[in-house]
């Protein structure tokens, strides 16, 4: 069904692309928000791969790769969106902290704001990396080949990316040790 | 002392987390600029004459065409000659070939003053291509990438592609003959022939735009072009500060020829005869999308001559001795070289043609 819509699209029907936008904008949006952490950058972000979709169908051979080739451009507009944005690389406000919690409560409060400090600090081809094994649970060939880059190129962001957010979660568990040694 | 649980869950938990629906506003966003945005043509397998946009690779340039007419330059208007008053250009191009045939137009002379409706004449730009008469032209892009246009008088359009700008015998070329196209391309060190039918959908000519705008971005804010909205029905209506973007700069001459220099993101020459863009530039940005003062990105004509040219340059055959490699084959090479079916990031994640 896609590939038909697909095919309708790059034939230049602007209809076959609505419904094209709204069969892929939520994975899009989703995708987006979780490599920025922002929802207007990431709004700008999908609308501008989208765009950018719809002007270069004409040059996706396969049709059935649609999905990995218009996630490489949304993953490009959103390196564009980070790098426009003063914000990306400052903005370490946290997320809102009484916005719902995790569906186990697994993740605490606390736990979400280390993470946040972490995630936010990551470089975006990082962080693209991150959300495409851990939130879309591609494996890493997938996740390369999502992302148009090397397998060794994503392993090895993968790797730098982990040990980051494993750097500053280490820092949160020593946290509060201080604290108590503080009070004592 | 506080236990360290298990970072890949804590993360993927923590990604959970966020926006899963796209805004409707977006979509009707996307779907507003949509209707305003060509498609790019594409010399390639799948593509089919009924498609009806055109789309070059210079969307950029006119952006996206089809205003609601045809707009063409004034008529009735003191022709262009030697007498006319000229601005010298002030990018002195290499001296110019311009045979005694260099009146082609069929339409009524040109005039040497501003376009009346500049953004219509911007607009008419592609319009105008499939009325080109035969003629050759050597382009030069960035003062050392050389290249060259032939058009034969049946509409078919070589392009020749050189490996200095001082080569006399082109490296590679492409051909578009009616709906086919040929290529002489290079595979590592070894040139192939790729062909195929029904490969372009338009006329040949229009991608001369597409060839010859050296991949500028002047299809900015503010420059777009938009399509009548009468077009079609209930579609939404453009902001009028989009179609006010180009300004006239000035008269003048590139590669001997008058041409109207207009502006908006970047700078365009366009030949007052023609309609060809003889001369484009723009300023090269940073990483942080900020131009950088005094570097510009260049592509010029500095050779013209119009008449007619041999049809045998138009042939989609391969030459002697060259090897036939399928569309599909080439397929990859070619992504992995324009990068524009596999949107790569820029840097070293560019793969390496197998």
């Amino acid at each position: 069904m896609l590939r038909t819509i697909v095919e309708e699209a790059r034939q230049g029907d602007e209809e076959a692309f609505g419904a094209l936008v709204r069969a892929v904008g939520d994975r899009c949006i989703f995708i987006a928000h979780r490599i920025l952490r922002d929802p207007n950058l990431a709004e700008d972000a999908v609308q501008v791969a989208l765009v950018r979709a719809w002007r270069e169908l004409p040059a996706l051979r396969d049709l059935d790769r649609f999905e990995a080739w218009l996630h490489r451009i949304l993953v490009n507009a959103c390196y564009a969106e980070a790098r426009r944005s003063r914000q990306f690389a400052t903005n370490v406000v946290l997320l809102e902290t009484d916005a719902p919690a995790t569906a186990d409560e697994f993740l605490t409060v606390h736990d979400r704001d280390q993470l946040d400090r972490g995630f936010r600090r990551l470089p975006p081809e990082q962080r693209a990396v991150l959300v495409f094994h851990h939130a879309l649970g591609l494996t890493m060939p997938e996740v390369a080949d999502h992302l148009g880059i090397p397998l060794g190129t994503a392993k090895s962001r993968l790797s730098y990316a982990t040990a980051a957010i494993r750097a500053a979660l280490e820092a949160d568990a020593r946290t509060p040790i201080l604290d108590q040694e503080q009070l004592a | 002392m506080t236990t360290l649980r298990n970072p890949d869950a804590l993360l993927a938990a923590y990604l959970v987390d966020g926006m899963d629906a796209l805004p409707e506003r977006v979509a009707d966003a996307v779907l507003d600029e949509v209707h305003r945005t060509r498609q790019w043509a594409v010399f390639g397998p799948l593509r089919t004459r009924s498609t009806f946009q055109v789309g070059l690779g210079a969307a950029a340039v006119v952006g996206v065409l089809v205003v609601g007419g045809a707009f063409f330059i004034q008529r009735g208007q003191p022709s262009v000659g030697p007498g006319a008053t000229a601005v010298a250009s002030s990018h002195p191009s290499q001296p110019a070939v311009v045979g005694p045939s260099a009146t082609p137009a069929a339409r009524p002379s040109p005039s040497l003053e501003p376009p009346a409706d500049l953004q219509a004449f911007v607009y008419s730009i592609y319009e105008r291509l499939p009325e080109l008469p035969p003629v050759a032209m050597t382009w030069l892009r960035n003062g050392s990438d050389k290249s060259r246009v032939l058009v034969h008088r049946s509409g078919a359009v070589r392009f020749e592609y050189f490996a200095s700008a001082d080569a006399t015998a082109p490296r590679t070329y492409r051909i578009l003959n009616g709906h086919r196209l040929g290529m002489l391309v290079m595979v590592g060190a070894d040139k192939v022939w790729v062909d195929q039918a029904e490969a372009i959908g338009e006329d040949p000519r229009v991608y001369i735009l597409a060839e010859t705008e050296s991949g500028l971005t002047l299809g900015g804010p503010g420059c777009e072009i938009t399509r009548d909205p009468s077009e079609r029905p209930g579609a939404s209506q453009v902001a009028p500060s989009q179609e006010t973007g180009w300004r006239y700069v000035g008269l003048e001459y590139v590669a001997g020829r008058p041409a109207h220099h207009v502006a908006c993101v970047g700078d365009l020459w366009i030949d007052v005869e023609t309609g060809l863009i003889l001369r484009t530039r723009e300023q090269v940005r940073d990483a942080a999308d900020q131009p950088i003062a005094g570097e510009f990105r260049t592509a010029e004509v500095t050779e013209i001559e119009f008449g007619e040219q041999p049809a045998a340059l138009f042939a989609i055959a391969p030459p002697k001795g060259v090897a036939s490699v399928s569309m599909e084959e080439w397929g990859p090479h070619e992504c992995a070289l324009n990068l524009v079916c596999s949107e790569l990031p820029p840097g070293s994640d560019t793969p390496a043609i197998p």
